[in-house]
């Protein structure tokens, strides 16, 4: 997590100096600080992550809207990095306790149903057929005879 | 029998004519696929590259001769060796009518031409018994290349009728001994059309060599660069010109065969052209009078600066046509990972790009959009005369050009597709743009269809074509049937029945689709992606209409697919394929 962090945080900051945009430097940073804080065993890293997280969907959705392949390098990797804390071993660990099941947690139904819902309003959007962002859609041909019924 | 295979047949009377790669004429019943004679010319030109193409041969009826004489009807092709071959139609033997033994060099008056610097890849064009032609140029190795001269010669003798020298217009003929035609001029290597009735030929021109800079270049360089020229098929004398880039800088070159139809504007039948072109802009031109038929407008486009070159204060835009480029922004730049989005975005933000045709630039460079392959390229349209609509394709596929100042070009210096320059102060790199690890740096759709309404000038659809099964990061295909709108420059066809063939998006799958709702009717796995556009013949012997697709396959012989029902299963054996799908009504 670091690492990844740190490579980010190096790209991200030669972004800004080019004039590009803030979000890969703050990536960067906050990966940097949830592996420091994991490497300590704090279990704050898990929560901070969980917050980068859903500020990654925020972004990636304000960026690219429901564009299901301008979201995947935006989004994949980091949530299926997300998905190692769900692993019993890790939950563990970092709470040093028995943790409660999964799902019986307010927020991983919110995150589920929130999940199951972008997933939904892709589908809906054209999940992977790509849209125009001009509105070209299918429009009618006054003067063509349908000949294939 | 490696070739980039990108012919499409021809059909005259119950026999089918294509070549290969290496311009072995091909010879094939309509109905079985059967071969009945090969005429190899054993090629004397390099085995790799641009020099393994040949995109269809070239059929001429001798309006006097006796139908049973030899050569009466004959194939001809123009070869990647510069000689221009005859061979009877019905026999694939060397006319001895043409030229010496059936054949004429290209290379007369062209003065010295370095090996595999000049040759023909498209088939040449008959219109009023002149053959013409015009020639492929290697692109930006120095300003002295081969002279992009086009010629008529008489296709029964294979003597020159006349030349047209874009630097030397008052000459017609064969330039004097110790003279040459005038070298780095602007050449047309793409397919040209004919209009019999008005005696025109259409050429799509190159321009001036080499591509990316231009301060050497004198006015007649630039003056038919980039453009589509009326020449007057008799006499080789320019009718009309129309430039679609001026004082280009790009490799705008117009890839594309200029398209002839006939459409109603306010209500009159008008002969019109449509010249598609790399700036995925489609200009629609009166045939006759080269005057646009949907407004073109000239605007205001970013400047160089670089101190040798200059830029045309303004470009034509074809604003009454629906055009196909948009202007990138940082927020498009793509990636698989979080990592080469980064990546892109950091050389997004470092290379200057002010929209369309920003020029080239030092340093970092400069990217542009749509790159060197288009928008459109020698596939061009494909047009449905009954409805008047237009089948478009287009890439999206910006390219990333670096000028590098002569006295910084390193001994071992990469130049990705650019290359030396030499006679120019600056050498220059140009690739695709692409991630560190090989992904496109911008958003999906990377191939599109359209179709636009010629009438009305309306977009009726636009859909990305073809899925990601294969491609993928590194070069491993994903396997991911997912439409993502891949690469392709093959062309398409329209039936009569308005269905849509396309097999050349880089998935291997040939498609049908209805021309006037763009759904996918139809879809065939084939063994490997085509370079060509299919064409469509009805066998005069059993009346059965044929789609045929060519696929090209590096290595092993050319495998012939017998035409079935259907469908056709090609078999294992690698090679290129020429594979015919019959139409069930």
């Amino acid at each position: 997590m670091g690492l990844i962090g740190v490579l980010l945080l190096w790209m991200g900051v030669l972004l800004v100096t080019a004039g590009g945009s803030l979000y890969y430097a703050f990536a960067g940073v906050v990966l940097v600080a949830t592996g420091v804080l994991l490497f300590r065993g704090d279990s704050r890293g898990a929560s901070l992550y969980g917050a980068f997280l859903l500020f990654t969907y925020l972004w990636a959705l304000y960026e690219s809207g429901l564009d299901a392949w301008a979201l995947m390098p935006r989004v994949a990797m980091f949530s299926v990095l997300g998905l190692w804390f769900l692993l019993p071993r890790v939950r563990r660990g970092l709470l040093q306790a028995e943790p409660a099941p999964l799902f019986s947690l307010r927020a991983t139904q919110a995150a589920v149903a929130s999940l199951a819902m972008l997933g939904v309003a892709l589908l809906f959007s054209g999940g992977y057929e790509v849209g125009y962002a001009d509105g070209a859609g299918h429009r009618h041909c006054k003067q063509c005879n349908g000949r294939l019924g | 029998m490696p070739g980039a295979f990108k012919g499409t047949p021809i059909q005259i009377d119950d026999g089918l004519f294509l070549c290969t790669g290496q311009n072995i004429i091909l010879a094939l019943d309509p109905d079985t696929g059967e071969e009945r004679w090969r005429f190899d010319p054993d090629l004397q030109s390099p085995k790799i590259g641009f020099w393994d193409t040949c995109r269809g041969v070239t059929y001429y009826e001798s309006p006097e001769a006796d139908p049973e004489t030899e050569c009466a009807e004959r194939i001809l092709t123009a070869t990647t060796d510069a000689r221009l071959i005859a061979v009877d139609k019905n026999t694939g033997i060397p006319c001895s009518d043409f030229g010496v033994d059936g054949q004429i060099s290209l290379l007369a008056g062209m003065g010295e031409v370095i090996p595999g610097f000049y040759f023909v890849t498209s088939p040449p064009t008959i219109s009023n018994d002149v053959l013409v032609l015009g020639g492929w140029v290697l692109d930006n190795q120095m300003t002295e290349e081969p002279s992009g001269v086009v010629r008529g010669f008489n296709p029964q003798t294979g003597e020159l009728v006349w030349a047209w020298d874009m630097g030397r217009e008052d000459r017609t003929g064969l330039p004097e001994p110790g003279e040459n035609y005038t070298r780095g001029t602007p050449n047309v290597w793409s397919l040209t059309s004919a209009d019999e009735e008005l005696g025109l030929i259409y050429v799509p021109t190159g321009n001036g060599t080499p591509d990316y800079f231009g301060g050497h270049r004198t006015e007649a360089m630039d003056k038919y660069a980039s453009s589509i020229v009326a020449l007057d098929a008799r006499t080789g004398r320019v009718r009309w010109s129309f430039q679609t880039t001026h004082h280009d800088i790009w490799d705008y070159d117009v890839p594309s065969q200029p398209t002839l139809v006939d459409i109603p504007v306010d209500g009159v039948i008008r002969k019109a052209v449509v010249v598609p072109t790399k700036r995925a802009e489609l200009f629609l031109l009166d045939r006759e009078t080269g005057e646009p038929l949907a407004e073109v407008a000239e605007l205001p486009t970013p400047q160089t600066d670089i101190p040798e070159d200059f830029t045309s204060p303004t470009q034509p835009f074809s604003v009454g046509m629906p055009s196909f480029a948009k202007r990138l922004t940082e927020a498009d730049m793509w990636g698989i990972t979080p990592f080469d989005q980064a990546a892109c975005r950091l050389q997004f933000k470092r290379m200057r790009y002010e929209g369309p045709l920003t020029p080239p630039t030092t340093g970092y460079g400069s990217l542009y959009y749509p790159g060197v392959a288009g928008g459109m390229n020698w596939g061009s349209v494909a047009v449905d005369e009954v409805n008047n609509l237009m089948v478009v394709n287009t890439m999206n596929n910006p390219s990333v050009v670096r000028l590098i100042p002569r006295d910084e070009v390193k001994e071992n210096e990469v130049f990705g597709i650019g290359g030396a320059q030499a006679g120019t102060p600056y050498a220059v790199y140009s690739f695709f743009f692409l991630s560190p690890i090989f992904a496109p740096c911008i958003e999906p759709p990377y191939g599109e269809m359209a179709v636009v309404d010629l009438a009305s000038k309306e977009l009726l659809w636009r859909r990305p074509l073809g899925t990601a099964k294969e491609q993928g990061p590194l070069g491993i295909p994903s396997r991911l049937p997912l439409p993502m709108g891949m690469f392709y420059n093959a062309g398409s066809i329209v039936t009569g029945g308005g269905v849509i063939f396309n097999a050349g998006v880089v998935d291997s799958t040939a498609r049908a689709i209805d021309v006037l709702t763009g759904e996918e009717v139809w879809t065939d796995s084939l063994p490997g992606s085509s370079t060509g556009t299919p064409m469509s013949y009805v066998s005069p012997t059993t009346g059965k209409q044929y789609v045929i697709v060519t696929v090209a396959d590096g290595g092993g012989a050319l495998q012939l697919e017998n035409a079935v029902d259907e469908d056709a299963e090609a078999g294992d054996v690698p090679g290129g394929y020429v594979i015919a799908y019959s139409l069930k009504d």
